[in-house]
């Protein structure tokens, strides 16, 4: 797995980097505060043969590029409808407007270098992309073109550096302005008939529409990979602050503006609208998946007690090995200072609780990540 | 047993006593044959280590209609082999059969032998086995199917076509064109052959028979039809009908659905020959024995091995099919004879499925 | 490409039957309404021992609801190890897990076929996760231990049309069942464990009878509800009080902290249930 690939790190180097992890405030190998991101570099708008494309670097030297293509699909009719739809035409425009999605529509692959499609850990990172971009059914719903068509979307999501880090938030970042640049051919024709589109690039539509000042209305979802150590809380965890996690979370959250609020979930809307004081942005819990933290297949340090090495001659006499002496038995599950063990058992749900809290609460990173996605110039 | 005490076993050397399941491990094929052949002076009869009389076969349990997602199943357990089958109707319009040629009557007499040669040309049939479930440590799933699934796909599908076991009518959806009103005026004179030729076929249902097997201890043949077998007896098609405006089949859950006639009951019954030595070239030198319903063991240590497909219906034993390989042991006589111990297990099998 | 180690069958696409009575009448109404208490899940039968050539096996399965039709979910699970990794893998200072779930092709609406599909390798990775946790996994260095899941029947309707993402919902159960007799048949083989994990779903639903209120339900049947808001699948060790995977998913406001945690304390409260069954039937194989 891309999450767990060997970390060559010793025992006591992990030890030390636990340690320096859980201070308050954290040491982090990089120098960043727990909140903040690797600084990157990005850029749109880099493919001239897709519909939308994204590149993103970060610090570390690893390096992502999404391309998004669409492609005009037969909608393929429920098939209850009834079949002559010139004849209910009128009647079926509504339903038309509110039209239903299908997931099917979007078809998203990760490339990593080094891994096949179909390893688990590619199918893990592509499901849980798509299943944040799908949650809501809003994303789908941008797709209709008409009864008869939409757009069929293409995500091809590539590593081009080899995964230094786990990509996560890399490739969620990439996906998401590359979805932002995004802009489908505008439609000429009208009503079910078969579509014709503008062949003006320039006067193509965003399928994340601006407002008049160039403001994004609303935007794709944003998935954050946040991981908790000893007390703190550290996000876009780097590769060798994976490596001693206790739990890593990813959280998908969404932003919904207020102007184009979903019909599908209007009712709990208005309990927002009452809530906050409808301004800012409006997050949305999406989706959250624990990743496997590749602490656990860390090897594990020897204490001075059960080490033969260092004065603990009588281990091995008397034809006892270490797994049956009592206090080694004692040292396999005590822990002592200063010596790794690699975790075992789960995270408590109060700790998983305040993972998802930090990134969501107001002015948390979540909205800070979203801030700062708002300064990436869209072109 | 004490595994060291008797002579017969060349592997145990006499001053190391293990306990059976080491033994069994460690020199399997002595330890078959000294439970098969007991001390002269001792009143113990010849028995496997899994207990049972050579010519005895595990009892079989089937039962059916357990999945509700398909529309034909079965359940069969035999000792520690556990399948399950389910048998999934989809359909298959005329138009997507690149050599369909459609066949003016159906009403004719030699229309079984039509709808027979359906079944084989359109592959209406599609029966596979999943091996690969851990149902056994040698069959781990991650690799494409071994020889054995592949094999026992083969020999599944070949005697469903052999055995004519499913009637090829039963899977056609036919439809009857309305026609113009003028029309059936003139028809009426006419009479009969107009009729004949009025109905068409439109689609066929193809039978996916799916086989999952949970536990594997030997003999999966036997169990695997007997579950193929259970499953289409249970299998009932939604009734479908041929909708002209959609162009498409539509079924409808308003009518009863269509139970599929199968024909007939083979049961097939198999044997593994042991032999005394593990390396014996000629039959005649050293004792063999027939062993019924092998399990997993046994399987592994006989290089010969007989199926034989009989069908008892109506007191008249048919043999449907007749399977022998490898070794030199059973010849004329033996396989005559083995015939009769196949019967028995019919009876069986047959009284299992109720 | 066809696969010429299976029998495929004919060469031209087969539909699945099309009822002419789907959708229309389903369409607004849900099937059934659930009659169980919003915190009660469905009655489990869990068996250890289903197969005895593996180190371990068990067998699960639901109640399917009173209505004909709905079929409850059916689990065996097969554990093959630990055993010696083989001499081309690098060395592991732990137990190397591989876990693969693979639903039968007869388990679902539509067929599946023979390869794994991404939901299955997901599905996979989900259950590794939560395994992972519970096992003593440094007691078997430079070893390795395969479970199989085969998913005999999933947890669908069979007779109302396929809704809008109900499969992604069906999964979330489909997990936590995977979890739970994954759990059992590791016991079964003896593999040493912290805790016994048991997999327990709730969901945010909202219902057409009481609309305006969604309201929290442990162990639900998407069929058997209007609209799922979110759900989340929680793996759960009862002892040391941790969850070892959880699995959210749905579309909850981000201000509305404590409906997302009462969604997870209702998961963890399904779980402990689903592990009350989990030990007396370990209990039962021990006695």
């Amino acid at each position: 797995m891309a999450s767990q690939q060997h970390v060559l790190l010793s025992p006591a180097e992990l030890a030390y980097l636990h340690d320096s992890l859980s201070l308050t405030p954290p040491l982090r190998p990089d120098g960043r505060s727990p909140t903040q991101y690797r600084p990157l570099s990005a850029e749109t708008g880099i493919l001239p043969g897709t519909n939308g494309s994204a590149r993103i670097c970060f610090a570390d030297g690893t390096e992502a590029i999404v391309g998004v293509k669409a492609e005009v699909e037969k909608t393929r009719r429920k098939w209850d409808d009834d079949t002559i739809y010139d004849e209910n035409k009128e009647e079926t425009r509504e339903e038309a407007e509110g039209a239903e999605g299908s997931s099917d529509w979007v078809e998203l692959t990760v490339e990593i270098p080094g891994f096949r499609d179909d390893d688990s850990s590619t199918v893990f990172l592509a499901a849980m992309l798509s299943e944040a971009l799908l949650a809501d059914g809003g994303f789908v719903r941008r797709l209709v073109i008409n009864r008869r068509f939409h757009w069929k979307v293409y995500l091809d999501i590539l590593l081009i550096s080899p995964p230094l880090s786990y990509p996560l938030p890399l490739l969620s970042l990439t996906t998401h302005l590359a979805l932002l640049s995004t802009r489908l051919p505008r439609l000429k024709s009208e009503g079910d008939e078969d579509p014709f589109f503008d062949d003006d690039w320039a006067a193509a539509p965003y399928l994340y529409p601006r407002s008049s000042n160039k403001k994004v209305l609303a935007r794709p979802p944003v998935t954050l990979l946040v991981m908790a150590v000893g007390n703190n809380i550290i996000f876009d965890p780097a590769k060798e602050e994976l490596a001693v996690a206790d739990v890593a979370l990813a959280v998908s959250v969404g932003d919904v503006s207020s102007s184009s609020s979903s019909s599908s979930s209007e009712g709990e809307e208005d309990v927002d609208m009452t809530a906050e004081e409808q301004e800012g942005r409006k997050l949305r819990l999406l989706s959250i998946r624990t990743v496997d933290p590749p602490s656990r297949l860390t090897p594990p340090g020897v204490p001075n007690a059960t080490n033969s090495a260092y004065g603990h001659a009588q281990v091995g006499e008397g034809g006892k090995t270490k797994q049956q002496m009592p206090e080694a038995r004692a040292a396999e599950s005590e822990a002592v200072e200063g010596v790794w063990k690699p975790p075992r058992g789960g995270a408590k749900a109060l700790v998983m609780a305040a993972l998802v809290q930090k990134t969501l609460q107001r002015g948390g990173v979540a909205d800070e990540v979203f801030d700062a996605l708002e300064g990436v110039d869209l072109g | 047993m004490a595994t060291t005490s008797s002579t017969g076993a060349p592997a145990a050397a006499p001053s190391l006593t293990f306990t059976r399941p080491v033994f069994a491990k460690l020199s399997p094929h002595p330890y078959l044959l000294l439970s098969l052949s007991p001390d002269e002076s001792s009143s113990t009869r010849s028995r496997r280590t899994n207990g049972r009389a050579p010519h005895e076969a595990r009892p079989i349990q089937i039962n059916t209609g357990s999945l509700s997602q398909a529309h034909g199943s079965a359940l069969v357990r035999t000792g520690d082999t556990t399948v399950i089958c389910g048998v999934r109707g989809e359909l298959l319009p005329v138009t997507s059969i690149p050599q369909f040629r459609p066949t003016p009557s159906y009403e004719n007499a030699d229309d079984e032998e039509k709808a027979r040669k359906e079944l084989k040309e359109y592959d209406l049939l599609v029966p596979n086995i999943e091996l690969a479930t851990g149902c056994a440590p040698q069959f781990l799933p991650g690799v494409p199917p071994t020889t054995l699934a592949q094999t026992l796909s083969t020999r599944v599908y070949s005697l469903l076509h052999s055995s004519g076991l499913v009637d090829g009518r039963d899977l056609r959806v036919k439809y009857r064109p309305v026609r113009p009103p003028q029309d059936t005026e003139a028809m009426e004179e006419d009479g009969q052959e107009e009729e004949e030729e009025e109905e068409e076929v439109k689609a066929f249902w193809v039978l996916y028979i799916d086989l999952l097997f949970v536990s594997f201890d030997g003999n999966p043949f036997d169990a695997a039809w007997a579950a193929v077998l259970a499953a289409l007896r249970d299998t009932v098609l939604p009734a479908a009908k041929w909708d002209a405006d959609r162009e498409m089949v539509i079924c409808t859950t308003k009518e009863k659905g269509k139970k599929l006639n199968i024909r007939g009951h083979p049961v097939p019954c198999s044997a593994a020959v042991f032999l005394e030595k593990a390396d014996q070239q000629h039959q005649d030198k050293g004792r063999h024995w027939i062993l019924l319903d092998p399990d997993r063991l046994e399987e592994t240590l006989c290089g010969e091995v007989i199926t034989v497909v009989v069908d008892c219906e109506g007191n008249e034993t048919r043999v449907r099919s007749l399977e022998k390989q490898g070794g030199t042991v059973l010849g004329r006589e033996l396989i005559r004879g083995f015939v009769g111990v196949a019967e028995g297990r019919w009876k069986e099998v047959v009284k299992a499925m109720g | 490409m066809a696969d010429r180690r299976r029998i495929n069958g004919p060469a031209g696409a087969t539909i699945p039957p099309v009822f002419d009575e789907d959708g229309k009448q389903y369409e607004h109404k849900v099937a059934k309404i659930r009659d169980r208490a919003p915190t009660a899940i469905r009655k489990m039968f869990l068996k250890t021992g289903v197969t005895p050539s593996a180190s371990g096996s068990a067998y699960l399965e639901y109640e399917s609801s009173a209505k004909s039709g709905v079929s409850g979910l059916k689990l065996s699970c097969t554990v093959h190890g630990p055993r010696s990794l083989p001499r081309s893998s690098p060395f592991s200072p732990h137990i190397v897990l591989s876990t693969h779930v693979k639903y039968a092709p007869f388990a679902t609406k539509q067929r599946r076929g023979y390869l794994r599909d991404p939901s299955e390798r997901d599905l996979g990775t989900h259950l590794e996760t939560a395994l992972r946790g519970a096992i003593i996994a440094d007691r078997w260095p430079k070893s390795g231990v395969d479970i199989i899941i085969s998913i005999i029947e999933g947890d669908q309707d069979r007779e109302t049309s396929k809704f809008q993402g109900d499969e992604t919902w069906d999964m979330m159960n489909a997990l936590s069942g995977c979890i739970t007799v994954a759990s059992a048949a590791l016991a079964d083989a003896g593999i040493d464990c912290v805790d016994t994990v048991a997999g327990g779903v709730a969901a945010l639903v909202q219902d057409t009878s009481d609309d305006s209120t969604p309201r929290i339900v442990l162990d639900p049947i998407p069929s058997e509800h209007e609209k799922i808001l979110g759900a989340c699948c929680v793996a759960y060790l009862p002892i040391r009080d941790e969850v070892t995977n959880l699995w959210f998913k749905g579309d909850l406001p981000a201000s509305d902290i404590d409906l997302y945690t009462k969604l997870v304390e209702s998961g963890i409260q399904a779980s402990r249930n689903g592990n009350r069954v989990l030990v007396e039937c370990l209990g039962e194989t021990v006695a």
